[in-house]
């Protein structure tokens, strides 16, 4: 027996590789399996009073999503606000992860306990919290005075104000930690040298915390543009994304092929927008920011 | 050094043990979670919200109380039949006993093989069930037990629409149920006068007529709301002044906000529901059965009634609705037969996909 493992030891010393074989099978038959299950049910004859007719094959449900004007408003729709709010969050998460790195003691463990702590909320909650203080009668229309009502929900900027607030974490996090490794001297030097303190942020700061920037906006890209909670709850009925379509077919019409087929197609999207991203910051962005993904 | 040994023993023993305890503890708890009640037990799947505690209250706990029989309430409102669905595919226990289903779930879940027949022997009171629940589909998979009916829920002092045609001509932001197609088109159909009663519903042939008619409310609805809770947060953050609101849940959260001031009402004609409570695939098929019987004796139904103000199965109810809705539900077979408008889903199931998606065009444009 303890030869066997000292053999085991030995091996692994050599091919150090094999350590991840344990999590590839995981994956391949928690996440390959269902996702092999999804692209068959995708290819089923959709049925009239079950979810779907078995043992058929078809590929009508994909020739429906090119056809259909109102699926592919969706699908446009759940790119763009996913754009949006991959932008904002980019842009609000440096800023906060920025100010967390240069605080320090108790004023950076309550900025990032913030964040920490927003995580642990559920989604639902923190996005439902918005509906009272976006409400015509709600808080910020309140404190906004007379310049009000201004129209907070039922619409894109209600939505993307639920998406950016909960996908904030997201990107904060993962752009803290890049900062963390940064020698705060290289800043000191840039504005020694006589580079203003904007000038030292974009060009110091910016480049290194460019794998946590693609970290965080690759998670709040694939998350808001199949996001349900928030559209759901925050947006009007126009306002609807490909998981709300496929949650409509699952729960509306008992439709199973055509939401499998959705599916499929927003895991392709989002899989392409991932992969041109990072395509362009390796051929554009500062060298070894995409050390590590794909 | 033998001592040492005997203590390593003892532990490995322990170890063993306790690993195969906790083994064993998991696997009982898993069964918890995935399968049905055990023989003293049952699960009764019922919707969500304010439904499911009146249900737990006025149904579930008495019949505990009366036999025994410890009843968990599973409150849900999607994604039950695909439960029932799940583990039966997967060879596994049903999660639920006992369900009660409306409309195409029922259809899907009898269709699929996922229900039991009812054995109306053990389950006596289902005499006093109204005919119209009875006839209108098949209860050979599930006995009828309550209604309900859609109401129009409003500000007090607010202009508001007091029937569904004023949903078009009433200058105030209106809501409407947009999660689900059926009731906005049968107001849509109602509204229609292209074919008798709601029948364009069924007549591809009388789709246009039927979603101009749908399109004309949709310009006065400010909110295509999609449960309970957004109702009264639109209502409260002044999104809408009025909406079409199930009559019973109305009146149970107006109970409930005594600070606001909020009305109900109900049209003589309206869209609705109501629910067949099925046996699924359960092993405990006798103790679910008797607990239908149990939820449609009339003592149980009337305090069921009393608390939530849903439209009781037993029709000797009828002679003691409470104060709040005498006058308003129907006392007679022939009235309730004209007073709720369900959409029959053995009718529609051909052309959902067609109605839905026509449905969220509208609505999303």
């Amino acid at each position: 027996m303890a030869g066997a493992f000292a053999d085991l030891r030995d091996g692994l010393g050599r091919r150090p590789q094999l350590l991840v074989v344990p999590v590839l099978v995981f994956e391949l038959l928690a996440f390959g399996g269902a996702i092999a299950y999804l692209v068959r049910l995708s290819f089923y004859e959709s049925a009239t009073t079950a979810a779907y007719r078995s043992g058929t094959w078809t590929l009508a449900n994909y020739a429906e999503l090119v056809s259909n004007g109102l699926l592919q408003e969706r699908l446009l729709f759940s790119l763009r606000v996913g754009a949006i709010v991959t932008a904002c969050s980019l842009l609000l998460g440096f800023v906060y992860a920025y100010a967390a790195w240069r605080a320090s003691g108790r004023k950076r463990t309550l900025l990032l306990g913030a964040v920490l702590v927003e995580l642990l909320i559920s989604i639902v909650i923190k996005v439902y919290a918005w509906k009272p203080l976006l409400a015509p009668d709600g808080t910020v229309n309140d404190l906004l005075g007379g310049v009000g009502p201004v129209e907070l929900l039922n619409n894109e900027v209600g939505v993307v104000i639920g998406l950016v607030y909960s996908m904030l974490p997201y990107v904060v996090l993962p752009v803290y930690a890049t900062l963390a490794t940064l020698d705060e001297t290289l800043l000191e030097a840039a504005r020694e040298l006589g580079a203003s303190r904007a000038r030292s942020v974009l060009e110091i700061v910016v480049p290194q915390a460019m794998p946590g920037l693609l970290a965080g906006g690759v998670t709040a890209f694939a998350w808001s543009t199949v996001a349900y909670a928030a559209p759901s709850i925050l947006g009007s009925t126009a306002e609807r994304t490909i998981a709300n379509e496929a949650g409509r077919f699952i729960n509306g019409t008992y439709d199973w092929p055509r939401a499998a087929a959705l599916s499929v197609e927003a895991i392709l999207v989002v899989l392409l927008a991932t992969a041109l991203a990072v395509g362009l910051v390796r051929r554009f962005g500062p060298r070894g920011a995409t050390e590590g993904l794909l | 050094m033998d001592t040492g040994s005997d203590a390593s023993r003892q532990r490995s023993r322990l170890s063993r043990r306790a690993a195969l305890g906790a083994i064993g503890g998991t696997t009982v708890a898993l069964a918890g979670c995935t399968g049905g009640g055990s023989a003293d037990s049952l699960t009764v799947s019922v919707y969500g919200g304010a439904y499911g505690n009146v249900f737990e209250e006025e149904v579930a706990d008495p019949f505990e109380a009366e036999t025994g029989i410890s009843v968990e309430v599973a409150k849900a409102w999607s994604n039950r039949v695909t439960k029932l669905r799940s583990a039966q595919s997967g060879g596994g226990e049903p999660p639920f006993d006992v369900i009660g289903l409306s409309g195409f779930n029922y259809l899907s879940a009898r269709t699929e093989g996922l229900l039991q027949s009812v054995r109306y022997e053990n389950v006596p009171n289902a005499e006093k069930v109204w005919p119209f629940f009875r006839e209108y589909r098949t209860d050979e998979y599930g006995v009828p037990g309550e209604a309900g009916p859609l109401g129009i829920v409003y500000k007090e002092g607010k202009p508001h629409a007091e029937s569904w045609a004023e949903f078009t001509t009433t200058d105030a932001p209106a809501g409407m149920n947009g999660g689900y197609w059926k009731n906005p088109l049968i107001v849509s159909a109602l509204l229609t006068d292209a074919a008798p009663g709601i029948e364009e519903l069924y007549d591809p042939d009388q789709y246009d007529p039927m979603f101009s008619t749908l399109e004309e409310i949709a310009a006065n609805v400010a909110s295509w709301y999609q449960g309970g809770a957004d109702v009264w947060s639109a209502l409260d953050g002044g999104t809408i002044d009025y909406g079409g609101f199930y009559f019973a849940s109305g009146l149970a959260g107006i109970d409930n906000r005594p600070e606001k001031e909020y009305g109900m009402l109900l049209p003589e004609q309206s869209p609705g529901y109501f629910t067949n409570f099925c046996v699924t695939n359960t092993d405990r098929r006798e103790e679910s059965e008797q607990f239908l019987d149990f939820m449609l004796d009339t003592e149980i139904q009337t305090n069921w009634h009393q608390s939530g103000y849903y439209v009781p199965a037993n029709q000797e109810v009828a002679g003691s609705y409470a104060d709040r809705v005498a006058g308003d539900y129907p006392t007679t077979n022939e009235e309730l037969e004209s007073f709720l408008l369900l959409g029959n889903s053995e009718r529609l199931a051909e052309n959902q996909s067609t109605l839905s998606d026509r449905f969220t065009q509208v609505i999303s444009s």
